[in-house]
């Protein structure tokens, strides 16, 4: 909400006309609700960060070194020279427009700095004139500017409103992923100690005890063991989840919102009941007790660092491949960058469900499988006995998470999967799914308390495709895949689609499993009658 | 949410003194629909970004363009609440949502719901020969008091979308330490 | 709107140039032979080195953009155009990407809308228009040949005949002029009256497209109403490509006008966004397969990062580790 600023007597003006002005001078209003709180100095120093400081974004002075352009632009030199995508991407760009409405902060604010073309050409217009021949003669007639504080502010503003979700790159003939520039703008704020509070403390306990939300090894083990015991109230089955321990098969490794937040510990309580249906030799880590990995939405050095833990403690514990519960941005590290920043993982073997016999080719090289391909695999071979009325009472309908849609191409699996455990299942419009989904509005980091309208904004075209779902098929459930859609979309759906819930799919196959020996079931995980039980 | 409008909003009724629009205007009102409600929208798009306003105008597809798709149905129904008795649930319902997508944009509370004035200043400019040459200015007082009300409804409205906000904040919070309350309240419940 | 209006004084006054500049017989050699040898050497070398120059920055990561399903399990259809797992697969992407433009087409889906009625996104435009005008470029371009070679190769005089296929007016009309005019017609008035589209242009957006305008004018011009003595023509062409430049007489002003902004196209071009030509070949969203775990990626700066490992965990954890009975390595 913007701070009061019309005088009563103007209240009733009618020709109000937002000042016209070309995009090339910079201004930013960083107004309340709409950023993420400054990165705290303690982080920073523990992460060994350049330039801590308290410091806020909406603060008149950002404390900056007295050398921050040349920082700055020997920064750019240095990505510019590292990664093609960065060069490529600043050189190429036709300005079609065709991702221009294709950003769901775009559609929900109507702000025109948050078309994708746009968020890129802040950081283009600097590398035209500092980087570029044609920039340098011909400046500002062809998109040049000159680096100062305000083009700083703007580059801090909008690069904190990109998911990073690459929704844009679906649509771009040059395939320009707006994902990658983010990342690159990030990363040059990074270097004068501009980062956001809900990314850098989560780096900092991450890097410290194993997971984003500081939990140490001993809180790890209740929490696990809370869950242990709750299921077995609900099912009447006393499950075993091995923590820390060699000799195991597989190292399983979830994100730590599972094990803290709702609706994520249902999953949880979905995945110890089928590990333990089927029978399965692993062992969880409060090492690696996180495989999300906030690094990516930091920088790629930060995201080595998170990263490392897993193939580390893979090796220590001596198991034979790696399985990875429900995330998003957690899988785009896995599948995209863990094999090439901490690999090669040549101490694992060739994942092989030890039920199916299948081996994962899939996975190779990198030895980790996606928890919906294992499971998919086990229905395919009619491994699980699933009684799927005992989801009636939900009505739902499937959000595919931005990594695992288009940086997996992760499709069919989850769906495959929900269609086996319910009998309610719609899928929402085709333009608003797969290849295609809309974000939740607050991924990349940006999923914290203070920057709520800006979620609320960005997340309308996600929760719009819901609210139809809503009125046309009566969906009162929002399945997903990913631990920050567990965080995001509810708060999401409360405010735009009241009466829809979340719940990741493997909560689904835990209401679904017929366990042996189980009691008799009469309420779902969450502890609600089921139906025809109330 | 729509259950939250209550009866409360839906039948604007205090004092009522002019139930129904009078009938001469109201007869204007359904020749001039289309250039009033047309008039209506451009004044509403005008408060947003020249940039995207073109947007919000020409992108009909509602999953691609939420709040233009919304905005259309909103003006409509509410021009339609004022040719009949009042706003009725439906009318209500896509009012509210309206002013709840712009309780989260970038705009003052004035700014938010202010865009129900914008009908007035539509009718009057549309309506301006003949209402001089008619000489209905008590009728367009009724209509314009009836309007104002809607304005005292989208305040209501606008209120409830920003507690919601909180709300929904308070909640988020909640559901990220799920865990750690539950077992402060089972140990609690223990030591009890 | 300054961005537009500089554009246009630009490119009169590129035309006023030669206008002017060729009525002088000692200048023709300047226009005929001296600026277009340039104008090549310039565009080779430049687009050689922007493409060297990004071909040198390595591509660390594998960052595909997957559009379709992922090739997993046996037993599901992967989508090997969108999600490609192997070269193969990757080549044939790209050939969709470049030849049919495949990602500005997935926006013209047709859509049911409010009504309901089926439309089409307005977007299918900006596809069907790019193509036009990409293509209609390469025919004319192919065209253009005979004025270089003799003989005329066989490829070329069909590639002509096809575009004159409907055998209209005298001289017959090609196709692709009247495509390529539309085509850029549309682009420009997009640029201008899309609300988004003009916020986002530059002078860099509308110069290229006045430019491509007025060379296929001035083209059409000399095609069809002022007629150039073509032979001579001939002359020049082909005494550019073997080395051996000479200049014929008698070729009028607007023949130089029209090879002065080629000219000056080929130019700017490696200086320009108009580099999308080579970079669309590298864009490693789409050239790459999406075989991230079947096959490890080489990063090649792949550095040494500060580690937080296991002994430093359990070193600084190692009682309540063993107050909770969690296997410790040291006891």
């Amino acid at each position: 909400m913007a701070e009061f600023k019309l005088k009563p007597e103007e209240l009733g003006r009618i020709n109000y006309q937002p000042p016209r002005k070309g995009w090339m001078d910079p201004h930013v209003d960083i107004r309340k609700g709409t950023y993420c709180y400054g990165a705290v100095p303690e982080t920073l120093r523990y992460l060994d960060l350049p330039f801590p400081k308290k410091w806020q974004p909406n603060d008149a002075d950002w404390q900056l070194p007295p050398n921050w352009k040349e920082i700055i632009f020997e920064g750019m030199r240095q990505r510019l020279n590292k990664f093609r995508s960065f060069k490529i991407f600043m050189d190429v760009c036709v300005r079609c427009g065709a991702c221009a409405d294709k950003c769901h902060y775009f559609i929900g604010s109507g702000d025109p700095k948050n078309m994708p073309v746009l968020r890129a050409e802040l950081l283009r217009s600097v590398y035209r004139r500092d980087f570029t021949l044609a920039g340098k003669l011909m400046g500002k007639m062809i998109g040049a500017r000159e680096l100062n504080e305000e083009v700083l502010r703007e580059w801090f503003y909008y690069f904190y409103q990109c998911t990073e979700c690459r929704r844009c790159s679906v649509f771009c003939p040059y395939g320009i992923d707006t994902a990658e520039i983010t990342m690159m703008g990030r990363e040059l704020l990074n270097l004068l100690g501009l980062s956001i509070e809900w990314i850098c403390t989560p780096l900092s306990n991450c890097f410290r005890t194993g997971n984003h939300l500081g939990i140490q090894p001993h809180g790890f083990k209740d929490s696990i063991e809370f869950a242990v015991d709750e299921l077995a109230e609900l099912t009447g089955i006393q499950v075993n989840v091995p923590i820390n321990e060699k000799g195991h098969d597989i190292l399983f490794v979830t994100p730590s919102a599972d094990y803290f937040g709702s609706p994520h510990y249902f999953t949880l309580l979905g995945y110890f009941s089928l590990f333990h249906e089927i029978g399965l030799n692993y062992t969880m880590s409060s090492y690696a007790s996180d495989g999300g990995n906030f690094g990516l939405f930091h920088s790629h050095e930060m995201m080595k660092r998170l990263n490392s833990k897993i193939y580390l403690e893979a090796e220590r514990l001596g198991v034979k491949w790696i399985l990875g519960g429900e995330c998003g941005h957690m899988w785009r590290v896995l599948h995209q960058y863990m094999d090439t920043m901490n690999g090669p993982a040549d101490f694992l073997q060739v994942p092989k469900s030890p039920m199916t016999g299948t081996v994962f080719e899939n996975a190779a090289s990198t030895k980790m499988v996606h928890i919906t391909e294992f499971t998919a695999d086990l229905i395919k071979h009619n491994k699980l006995k699933l009684d799927p009325s005992r989801n009636n009472h939900w009505r739902a309908t499937f959000h595919d998470s931005c990594n695992p849609a288009r940086a997996m191409g992760l499709i069919e699996e989850p769906r495959y999967v929900i269609r086996n455990v319910m009998n309610h299942f719609y899928e929402m419009p085709e333009n608003t799914i797969k290849e295609q989904t809309f974000c939740c509005g607050s991924g990349s980091g940006l999923g914290t308390d203070e920057n709520m309208e800006m979620r609320l904004r960005g997340g309308l075209p996600r929760a719009n495709a819901v609210k139809h779902m809503k009125e046309t098929k009566d969906v009162n459930l929002l399945l997903c895949i990913c631990a920050i859609d567990k965080a995001t979309l509810p708060p999401l759906l409360e405010y735009w689609v009241p009466g829809v819930e979340v719940a990741g799919v493997h909560e689904l196959v835990g209401n679904a499993l017929v366990m042996k020996g189980e009691k008799v079931r009469d309420t779902d995980l969450r502890g609600q009658p089921l139906q025809g039980k109330e | 949410m729509p259950e939250e409008t209550g009866g409360l909003h839906c039948q604007p009724a205090i004092n009522d003194q002019v139930r129904m629009v009078p009938m001469q205007i109201r007869d204007l009102l359904r020749d001039k629909r289309t250039a009033i409600i047309q008039r209506w929208q451009t004044l509403i798009l005008d408060t947003y970004p020249a940039d995207s306003r073109d947007f919000f105008r020409k992108q009909k597809n509602q999953f691609q363009n939420p709040v233009g798709a919304t905005l259309n149905r909103q003006v409509e129904a509410i021009f339609a609440a004022i040719m009949a008795d009042g706003l009725d649930n439906d009318a209500a319902k896509l009012l509210q949502e309206f002013i709840k997508i712009r309780a989260v944009q970038d705009f003052s509370p004035s700014e938010a719901i202010g865009f129900i004035l914008y009908l007035k200043q539509a009718i009057r400019e549309i309506l301006a020969e003949e209402i001089s040459s008619e000489g209905l200015f008590n009728d367009l007082l009724a209509l314009e008091t009836r309007i104002d009300r809607y304005l005292l409804t989208a305040f209501d409205f606008y209120v409830q979308a920003r507690e919601k906000i909180f709300e929904v904040r308070v909640n988020a919070l909640n559901r990220r330490s799920y865990l750690a309350l539950r077992r402060f309240t089972d140990e609690t419940t223990e030591l009890e | 709107m300054i961005s537009l209006w500089f554009s246009i004084i630009v490119v009169v006054i590129l035309i006023l140039i030669p206008t002017i500049g060729s009525s002088s017989a000692a200048l023709q050699s300047l226009f005929g032979i001296v600026i277009p040898y340039a104008a090549i050497i310039t565009f080779l070398a430049g687009f050689v080195y922007r493409v060297l120059n990004w071909a040198k920055s390595p591509v660390p990561f594998r960052i595909t953009t997957t559009c379709g399903q992922q090739k997993s399990l046996p037993w599901i259809k992967n989508s090997k155009l969108e999600a490609p797992h192997n070269a193969w697969g990757v080549v044939r992407r790209m050939a969709l990407e470049i030849f049919f433009f495949r990602s500005l087409f997935r926006n013209t889906k047709v859509e049911l809308r409010d009504g309901p009625r089926l439309v089409y996104g307005s977007s299918k435009w900006l596809w069907a228009a790019g193509l036009a005008f990409h293509y209609s470029f390469l025919v004319i371009f192919i065209r253009h040949f005979k004025y270089f070679v003799e003989p005329i190769p066989g490829w070329v005089s069909l590639v002509q005949s096809l575009d004159a296929f409907f055998q209209i007016g005298l001289p017959v009309i090609f196709l692709t002029d009247a495509v390529i005019l539309a085509s850029v017609g549309y682009l420009f008035f997009r640029r201008l009256c899309d609300d988004k589209i003009r916020y986002i242009s530059h002078a860099a957006d509308y110069f290229p497209l006045l430019l491509i305008l007025s060379i296929a004018t001035t083209g059409i011009l000399m095609r069809y109403f002022f007629k150039v003595d073509i032979v001579n023509v001939k002359q020049l062409g082909t005494g550019l490509l073997s080395f051996n430049p000479h200049l014929p007489q008698g070729i009028g002003p607007l023949f130089y006008v029209h090879l002065f902004l080629v000219c000056t196209l080929i130019a700017y071009f490696p200086f320009s966004k108009l580099m999308h030509l080579g970079g669309v070949f590298l864009s490693p969203t789409r050239n790459l397969a999406n075989n991230n775990r079947m096959k490890r990626h080489q990063n090649v700066w792949n550095f040494p990062v500060k580690m937080h490992t296991y002994d430093e965990y359990e070193e600084e954890f190692h009682k309540v580790m063993k107050a909770a009975d969690i296997p410790l390595d040291k006891e």
